[in-house]
């Protein structure tokens, strides 16, 4: 097997939000190393603080502490966190993101080509003939037809719209790519061809996905390897087949059960959680889970559960395996 | 949508005894600036008692303007014509789109016996009135012989129902101390105060995280069972409605273009576009790494659209002459499952 090319390294990532002198945790002490070409589903109820890692790892927020370490050809390794934002803003065009809502993440009052075009004019010295033809071909390669360039994001259907959002993160051609729930908002027969497009860019540029998403069979359609969060924590990490297979933290096996499959007759054990996620910025003691817990014991209420290695398989669980087979 | 000024003595109708709802070749227009929008061109399904009926689509199909027909909440600018068969509780048949939309009669039906919950808890209620308010407006206004303390009583009871936690406190707060899950427990607690005999429920746990979604159609269902409420389940996502449907209907473009039980549509779809909707969603009993399978194209714009099939452009089985030209009937291949292709007449 080829060795695998660390392309970022996320280590001991929290962030803490200070508002009227409470503090929210909304991330605590995420680590997580990616590797080029891979792509690491991260799910996790709202609130859970994936969409906080996805902005922290692009810098759009600043982390609180830890590291975001990524690995470079020709300045080696960088720490985004103790970067300046001048510095910054050359490693910028390596990582990208790419929203969910399609309709709010475009400018209106711009056309197509400016919103493709824009991070070229401000991140390379090309000349306007170059960033023409660098958008005719991204737009060709996303499907975007030329023609409807001079347009305005209004013109454009929420498919379309998001091969837009495509368009313009790709353009600066980047390393990594942070999708926050870029398919959420769309129909079943769009959110398809968005996917496949998603998978057929990776292949060509070798990029990295960070895969923010609720939806759990498209995380399982998509991802190599799957991270679960809650309440700002990891819970479970590992390769994707395993995890659904086999998941062994109570809150995953939870989640698993709770999406709605499309068929009648997938009689589901579904395990209904009791509760809601509770609010972070007063968590339950111990294991954050442990309220909503079926195999909850006296420990979970008072010790956080750290990561524990189970073949390769991350678990935050005191009673790992107990509510499986696993372990 | 348009008043019906006439005053006239309603017309007399009937429906199947087992029916609460018949909807015959229902059409709606909508009138934008510069052109007619045909939203719904004619829609036909039945609705049992007690069931629920799934109406399932992509955005634009219809399926919301469908079911804001039903209740006549439709905007000022859209005009509905056909026959929407209603049985009131006390046993007349209404044909709803006859009503006056704001008349006394249709606003006595609204909320008391067919009530509606939305996508969006959050923008369902006025953030400037407290929980309980709300809740008991409701009771009050269909019930005015109701007492203040009664219907406070009746409130509390509801969201007990419903599962919120500590309703004597909540009862009295905003919605904005509410949590997604728990406002749309609200709101269906709303819409129990009055015990409806037909709920319409449009994307109800579409907002939602998928374990309080788990959750919130629990709670559906077993409602359903106590009260024997008829439910117009209207959804995008195929694996809700694989839950929580007895039978489905699929819009495309403004027509049915499918309809059978849940078995019939999940386990036999016959139309290609019900098809591929089941065959290009990610599915957790799959093979990984298996490409998508992707309907090419989008969904058109219903303005003048030609005797045709709505679907045949993005229609790998498009029969050139046929569903290009001609609009397409609809073909029952076995008991209580229609289908709308062409292709019916030779597969029988």
């Amino acid at each position: 097997m080829e060795e695998k090319k660390v392309v970022l390294e996320i280590k001991n990532l929290s962030k803490v939000y200070e508002s009227k002198g409470v503090n929210v945790k909304a991330l605590t002490d995420v680590s997580l190393t990616v590797y080029q070409g891979e792509t690491i589903g991260i799910v996790g109820e709202s609130g859970c603080g994936k969409t906080t890692l996805g902005r922290c790892v692009v810098r759009g927020i600043d982390a609180s502490s830890g590291q975001v370490l990524f690995h470079t050809e020709e300045d080696g390794v960088i720490d985004f966190l103790k970067t300046t934002a001048a510095q910054m803003k050359k490693y910028r065009r390596d990582i990208q993101m790419i929203f969910q809502d399609p309709y709010a993440s475009l400018d209106p009052r711009m056309t197509v080509f400016d919103i493709i075009s824009e991070p070229l004019r401000y991140n390379s010295n090309m000349s306007k003939r170059e960033i023409e033809e660098a958008v005719d071909k991204i737009a060709e390669q996303v499907g975007l037809n030329k023609a409807f360039l001079r347009r305005y994001p209004h013109a454009f259907s929420g498919g379309q719209r998001q091969r837009i959002g495509i368009a313009r993160s790709l353009i600066l051609q980047p390393k990594v790519i942070v999708c926050d729930e870029a398919v959420s908002a769309l129909d079943v027969s769009i959110q398809a061809q968005i996917i496949n497009l998603l998978e057929d860019l990776q292949k060509e540029y070798n990029l990295t996905y960070l895969f923010i998403s609720h939806a759990l069979s498209v995380v399982r359609h998509i991802s190599d390897r799957v991270m679960v969060m809650y309440l700002g924590r990891m819970v479970e990490f590992g390769e994707t087949e395993e995890l659904f297979a086999n998941p062994m933290h109570p809150y995953t096996r939870a989640l698993l059960s709770a999406a709605p499959q499309p068929d009648p007759d997938i009689a589901v054990d579904r395990i209904i959680l009791e509760g809601e996620v509770p609010n972070p910025a007063a968590p339950p003691s111990g294991c954050h889970f442990h309220p909503r817990c079926a195999y909850r014991t006296e420990r979970c209420e008072k010790e956080f559960p750290p990561l524990t290695d189970h073949d390769g398989r991350l678990v935050a669980c005191w009673n790992c395996g107990a509510c499986g087979e696993g372990n | 949508m348009k008043m019906k000024k006439s005053k006239e003595v309603l017309k007399e109708y009937t429906i199947a005894p087992e029916n609460i709802l018949e909807v015959r070749g229902l059409k709606v227009d909508i009138k934008m600036d510069d052109h007619i929008l045909n939203a719904v061109r004619g829609v036909d399904f039945t609705m049992k008692k007690g069931q629920t009926l799934g109406l399932v689509g992509e955005s634009g199909c219809g399926k919301s303007v469908t079911s804001k027909a039903v209740l006549g909440i439709n905007p000022d600018n859209c005009t509905a014509c056909g026959e929407v068969l209603y049985r009131t509780k006390s046993g007349r048949v209404l044909n709803l789109v006859e009503l006056e939309h704001d008349g006394a009669l249709y606003r006595s039906l609204r909320g008391a016996e067919m009530a509606m919950i939305f996508q969006e808890p959050m923008t369902a209620f006025s953030p400037l009135y407290t929980i309980g308010n709300q809740l008991m407006e409701i009771i009050q206004l269909h019930e005015p012989d109701v007492s203040k303390q009664q219907a406070r009583a009746r409130v509390l009871e509801m969201l007990k129902k419903v599962g919120i936690a500590n309703p004597e406190k909540r009862i009295d707060q905003y919605p904005h101390e509410f949590s997604g899950g728990m406002l749309q427990r609200a709101l269906i607690a709303m819409m129990l105060c009055c015990s409806p005999d037909f709920l319409i429920a449009d994307e109800p746990t579409t907002a939602l995280d998928v374990t309080i979604q788990a959750q919130i159609l629990e709670l559906m269902r077993s409602l359903q069972k106590e009260f024997g409420m008829s439910i117009l389940f209207i959804t995008h996502d195929l694996g809700t409605v694989a839950n929580m449907c007895d039978h489905v209907a699929v819009m495309y473009l403004g027509q049915i273009v499918e309809y059978g039980t849940v078995h019939q549509i999940f386990h036999n779809p016959r139309h290609p576009y019900t098809r591929g909707l089941l065959r290009s969603l990610p599915r957790m009993d799959q093979d990984r790494g298996e490409k998508l399978y992707v309907i090419d194209g989008v969904v058109p714009l219903p303005v003048k659209l030609p005797p045709s099939c709505g679907f045949h452009e993005r229609c790998e089985q498009c029969i050139d002459g046929k569903c290009n030209r001609q609009d397409i009937q609809e073909y029952i291949i076995e008991p209580g499952h229609m289908v709308r292709c062409v292709r019916m007449e030779e597969e029988g």
